[in-house]
């Protein structure tokens, strides 16, 4: 029988999805059960999911994040995590707010959470060095395309590096990134769009997975939009007491 | 929060680790008399909220679903259509299972104990569904299958894998059926991505290769689904499902097509009970409860027995707004 239920919303950012649940929400597991491992893989969530718990203290938001294949877009994420809260009248407005996550605090202007300036970018001859990552570049003749993925996932098989953080391959104005597991990353990543920018002065761009970007003044603005409000369930009887990952 | 959004009201299952979406509200009026005419009234003109429900970033590769509708036939409970990433299917096993344990548990049909009826009117027909309630739970669902049958075993070599054996079954979808080993793979979420690969790339040299075509209903004309296994008292198997994606259950037609397969072989014969484990641990139960030769084939009705466990219950809210309302796959359409 049902024995927990978890409130949460989902949002995207570009297609990155980012699951936000109040920490209090979690603290209690039924026996047995890892909540947090529950609501990051499936079959509740996915190889796509962002997971984002959060605990509000006085001078402090306390931060987790994580995803099953490395969370991109750190700030980008926390920020619309706080624009989301505001929407929902869940934190008050102040000029700034603090966020500690893995041990170090990070504050953000409140006129600062719609947007987030792109990274300066290190050219080292044959490779980019960006926010200390590590991005290599590969010109292909494939039209970097839904209908070509098999021919691009073969690509990136080939020319994955694990000296790099990321693989971009290049099209004329098409781009598809992989991280360092030769994953597809289907949406933006801040390290790519600064590369791709500072290279071929691009201020629009088309992500894979359809969607557009545009950087203005240096910047690019991250709207979010609500996919769900979400009670989670979990059954004492489940077969799955921390849930799978299939890529 | 955008309140000009429309909202869809979902109840979310998984049945042995594959989800069901089952959509209890926010459809809109679909066009025609029975469930095969509101089917294609929604593929022709609503596919989006298909891709909606059940694409990235509000799903994933494999995400499915049931359109629950009022009933259309008087003996039928719901009327139901079947979504999945890969388009629509007249009939879906795990979705079954999914969506009666979730009308069941959430009190949408009388319950019961310890046994409650749900009829669902498919495209495929009436599927009447036995649910095993203890203490208000559904312990199981089973159903019984479409006609399944063997349709003919074929050699096929791909790279270095020479005369591999593929037998070819229908259990509600044709399905080519082989030994995991005979390609070199285990049946193991690490090899995932080599396993729909190499399925779909085998798949594709059949259907160039040979005819596959259902005796009684011609307009089912292709393999389209690929079925691995590993022998043993339990059946280890892993079906790559279209567009190209593994079913993380056993995959209750795809079982169909096994059993049918097995019997073929002289490996089960008529009630036997066989179990049919999924590459993530969950388990189908299959018996074989009658066959009947017609032409040169023999047809089976085949029950399945599988579990399914609610997830949880979203509202999801399609913004016009949104520039990915329609949701995304980095899997080529079919």
């Amino acid at each position: 029988m049902i024995v927990k239920v978890v409130n949460g919303f989902d949002i995207h950012i570009y297609g990155q999805v980012l699951r936000i649940i109040e920490f209090d929400e979690m603290k209690v597991s039924p026996d047995g059960f890892d909540l947090n491992q529950l609501l990051l893989n499936e079959p509740r969530g996915n190889k796509y999911m962002n997971l984002l718990t959060f605990k509000e203290t006085p001078s402090l938001i306390h931060v987790t994040l994580a995803s099953v294949t490395g969370v991109e877009n750190e700030d980008i994420l926390l920020k619309v995590c706080l624009r989301a809260l505001l929407d929902r009248h869940r934190i008050k407005t102040e000029s700034e707010y603090s966020i500690k996550i893995n041990g170090s605090v990070k504050t953000f202007k409140h006129q600062e959470l719609n947007t987030t300036a792109l990274f300066e970018v290190k050219h080292n001859g044959t490779d980019y060095t960006i926010n200390h990552k590590r991005i290599k570049t590969v010109e292909t003749d494939l039209q970097l395309e839904i209908h070509n993925i098999s021919a691009i996932k073969e690509e990136i098989n080939k020319q994955t590096d694990s000296n790099y953080d990321y693989l971009v391959l290049e099209h004329d104005t098409q781009h598809i990134a992989a991280n360092r597991n030769g994953d597809i990353l289907a949406h933006p990543v801040l390290e790519v769009l600064s590369l791709l920018n500072h290279k071929f002065e691009w201020h629009e761009i088309s992500i894979f997975n359809g969607a557009d970007i545009s950087i203005q003044d240096g910047r690019l603005g991250h709207p979010y939009h609500l996919i769900s409000n979400s009670q989670f369930y979990v059954d004492d009887t489940d077969i799955y007491q921390q849930g799978f990952v299939i890529k | 929060m955008k309140y000009k959004a429309k909202q869809f009201v979902t109840i979310d299952t998984h049945t042995g680790g594959n989800p069901t979406r089952t959509v209890l509200a926010g459809m809109p009026e679909l066009a025609g008399e029975t469930i095969q005419e509101k089917m294609m009234d929604m593929k022709e003109n609503h596919d989006h909220i298909r891709k909606f429900l059940v694409y990235p970033p509000r799903g994933h590769d494999i995400s499915s679903g049931t359109i629950l509708l009022p009933p259309l036939k008087p003996q039928a409970d719901f009327s139901v259509i079947f979504i999945e990433t890969g388009g629509y299917l007249p009939m879906c096993g795990h979705d079954t299972i999914g969506t009666c344990t979730a009308l069941v548990e959430m009190g949408y049909v009388d319950r019961k104990e310890p046994f409650t009826s749900v009829v669902l009117d498919t495209p495929a027909g009436i599927v009447e569904a036995e649910c095993e309630v203890e203490n208000g739970k559904v312990q199981t669902v089973t159903f019984i299958s479409t006609d399944s049958f063997h349709l003919m075993t074929v050699y096929v070599d791909y790279k270095s894998h020479k005369n591999v054996k593929v037998d070819i079954a229908y259990g509600g979808n044709f399905y080519g059926i082989l030994r995991a080993g005979d390609l070199g793979l285990a049946l193991d979420v690490s090899e995932s991505q080599e396993i729909v690969g190499t399925s779909m790339a085998i798949r594709d040299i059949i259907n160039e290769i040979h005819e596959v075509r259902h005796p009684e209903f011609p307009f089912i004309d292709k393999l389209t689904h690929m079925e691995l296994y590993r022998d043993g008292n339990i059946v280890k198997n892993t079906v790559v499902v279209p567009p190209g994606g593994i079913d993380r259950s056993p995959c209750g037609t795809g079982t169909c097509a096994k059993a049918a397969t097995l019997y073929e072989n002289g490996e089960i014969m008529r009630d036997d009970v066989f179990i049919h484990e999924s590459i993530t641990g969950s388990q189908f139960k299959a018996s074989l409860i009658s066959s009947e030769a017609r032409d040169e084939f023999t047809y089976h009705r085949i029950s399945i027995t599988g579990s399914a466990w609610i997830m949880g219950r979203h509202d999801l809210y399609m913004d016009a707004d949104d520039p990915l309302q329609a949701g995304y796959l980095l899997i080529p359409e079919i």
